[in-house]
């Protein structure tokens, strides 16, 4: 399968040679393939925001290489943009870079950017608009009138409005509450499937993604700790907790059962698995 | 030790020392070489007290490079006095170019004079100077105590500002902002998407900062005690009377030459 992203022992050294030398990224290497949906997990300060900037060129390695569709993306450091517009990146608190004066305008401000026509720019902001699940009525609105959601909202739609081949969200999620999360994730996946976009996520909470995503990466100290399923990276439970992480509540349920002798296997982590287990677990013990 | 002298006999030794160079005469090379020559040991002296690398002092001067050469080209040109050489239209005098060396010195030394005060003393410290030593100007109603506030939150927000540009400055750019290329007015329009979110922020930091301060009942500079009291000490007192000393012999050096 063709590889969108790959990443060639990148290493990131911030202020190097001064006393405030720190290493955020080190020798780092993946790949991921088109239409992956991949969770990167990590402690704060873990060096997650530093690599994801990588991958539009925001941040320029220290060494190392980045590769989009196979091409090394500073090969022709004038032609960055380009990669810009097929690497949409959205930050944390994306609702602090809202400055236009409605919320149409805001929103059409990366598709004016890639010189389109004013109709396909009003058709990709109506369709954006759509894709949050906030309604058309907003666009003539002031983005500063608007809720804190809401607001995140819109910051999201002003990047999926350039309908990025590949889309890295940034902890999109933090500040929200419960049912805000569970929305923003669910329009996140939409987008995956109905763009067959391959989409990276960053976060530091496994509740969010483990439902979601088909792979996770997790970083350490500027490391890659683990790569792999939800299902294989969950079963390291002891390696996650030594990484500053915990495993969603459901797994350690799970793994203070098995402790107690009960045989149960311990890379669970959504409530209809271990449901499954548990009912598989008891025909057994009703057969004895 | 320089770092550890109070900030008030630190600001009053830095003004003592500016007005000392402006005073300082070079209306003869003798006088020139004498005043100048005795300020830059002392500030010599003070920088190897204070251990601060004479490099740093001199990467002090690189952004003002430009304003002294364009001291010294005027000065060299637009002196009247002896003519050495003509070219075209501009005359080279010989006042001109020892007025425009002793100009260059006398700058650099500003610089780099003032400057050793802020890299000896934290901005706290010298917000904390300066409202002591201007409080007398209470009576008159200067509100000197949140003049100084003021100040010290606008120095503690500064880096807090330039990290804020960059994020937004980044997240702009992934959305295929174009800060770098264009002509002047397409560049400043540019910064509209920058400024905006800027300023939102610095006034919810505003906002957000007024209320931490009310919930800690701040209520200005009345009855306040501080954490650090200023007090001064006897190496205070003898730095005093060094820069008076110093201050001294450059009046005395212009008017006894
Ligand atoms: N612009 C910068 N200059 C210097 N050091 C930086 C810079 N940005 C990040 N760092 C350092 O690099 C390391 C990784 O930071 P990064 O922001 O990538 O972490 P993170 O995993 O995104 O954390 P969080 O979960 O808090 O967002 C940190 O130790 C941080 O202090
Ligand atoms: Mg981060």
């Amino acid at each position: 399968m063709l590889n969108v992203i790959e990443v060639k022992n990148l290493t990131q050294i911030y202020s190097a040679d001064t006393p405030f030398e720190q290493v955020a990224i080190f020798n780092v290497s993946f790949q991921i393939s088109k239409g992956e949906f991949v969770g990167i997990m990590g402690h704060t300060g873990s060096g997650k925001s530093t690599l994801v900037q990588h991958l539009n060129g925001l941040i320029k390695p220290t060494s190392g290489s980045v590769l989009i569709n196979g091409e090394d993306i500073w090969a022709e450091p004038k032609e960055i943009k380009k990669f810009r517009f097929k690497v949409g990146m959205v930050f944390q608190y994306p609702e602090h870079q809202l400055f236009e004066e409605t919320v149409f305008a805001d929103i059409a401000f990366g598709p004016k950017n890639m010189r389109l026509s004013d109709e396909e720019v009003e058709e990709r902001v109506h369709e954006a608009i759509q894709f949050v699940g906030l309604s058309p009525d907003i666009l003539d609105k002031s983005p500063f009138d608007l809720s804190g959601g809401q607001k995140r909202r819109v910051a999201i739609a002003g990047v999926i409005a350039m309908r990025p081949d590949i889309l890295i969200l940034d902890e999109p999620t933090a500040g929200l509450d419960p049912k805000g999360r569970e929305e923003i994730l669910s329009h996140i996946s939409e987008y995956h499937k109905k763009q067959g976009a391959t989409v990276l996520f960053v976060t530091h909470s496994m509740e969010d993604i483990a439902r979601i995503v088909d792979r996770i990466i997790v970083i350490r100290r500027g490391e890659i700790l683990l790569d792999g399923t939800p299902k294989e990276v969950f079963s390291e439970a002891y390696t996650l907790k030594k990484a500053g992480l915990t495993v969603p509540q459901i797994t350690s349920v799970f793994i203070r059962l098995k402790e107690m002798g009960i045989p149960v296997d311990t890379s669970v982590y959504t409530v209809e698995q271990a449901l499954d287990q548990l009912v598989s677990l008891k025909g057994r013990r009703s057969s004895y | 030790m320089i770092h550890k002298l109070d900030p008030r006999i630190k600001l009053i030794a830095t003004f003592l020392y500016i007005v000392a160079i402006f005073m300082a005469k070079s209306d003869t090379i003798t006088h020139g070489i004498v005043s100048y020559g005795l300020s830059l040991l002392w500030l010599f002296i003070i920088t190897t007290i204070s251990k601060i690398p004479i490099k740093l002092m001199l990467k002090g001067l690189k952004p003002l490079l430009f304003i002294i050469v364009f001291t010294a080209v005027l000065n060299v040109f637009y002196t009247p006095g002896r003519v050495l050489f003509e070219f075209y239209f501009l005359h080279v005098t010989y006042e001109g170019i020892v007025l425009a060396f002793f100009m260059v010195i006398r700058i650099i030394l500003l610089i780099t004079g003032t400057s050793l005060l802020t890299y000896t003393t934290s901005p706290i410290m010298l917000t904390d100077g300066i409202e002591t030593l201007l409080n007398p100007l209470k009576k008159i109603k200067v509100p000197v105590h949140e003049l100084s506030m003021m100040m010290t939150i606008a120095l503690r927000f500064i880096p807090t500002l330039i990290e804020e540009t960059e994020k937004i400055m980044n997240a702009q750019k992934a959305r295929g902002a174009d800060f770098e290329s264009g002509n002047l007015i397409e560049r400043a329009k540019s910064l509209v998407p920058i400024l905006i979110p800027l300023f939102v922020s610095a006034f919810r930091r505003a906002d957000e900062l007024a209320i931490a301060m009310e919930c800690r009942l701040y209520q200005g500079g009345e009855g306040r005690t501080r954490l650090k009291e200023l007090r001064l000490y006897k190496i205070d007192y003898t730095a005093l009377f060094l820069c008076l000393i110093f201050f001294f012999f450059i009046i005395a050096s212009g008017k006894m030459l």
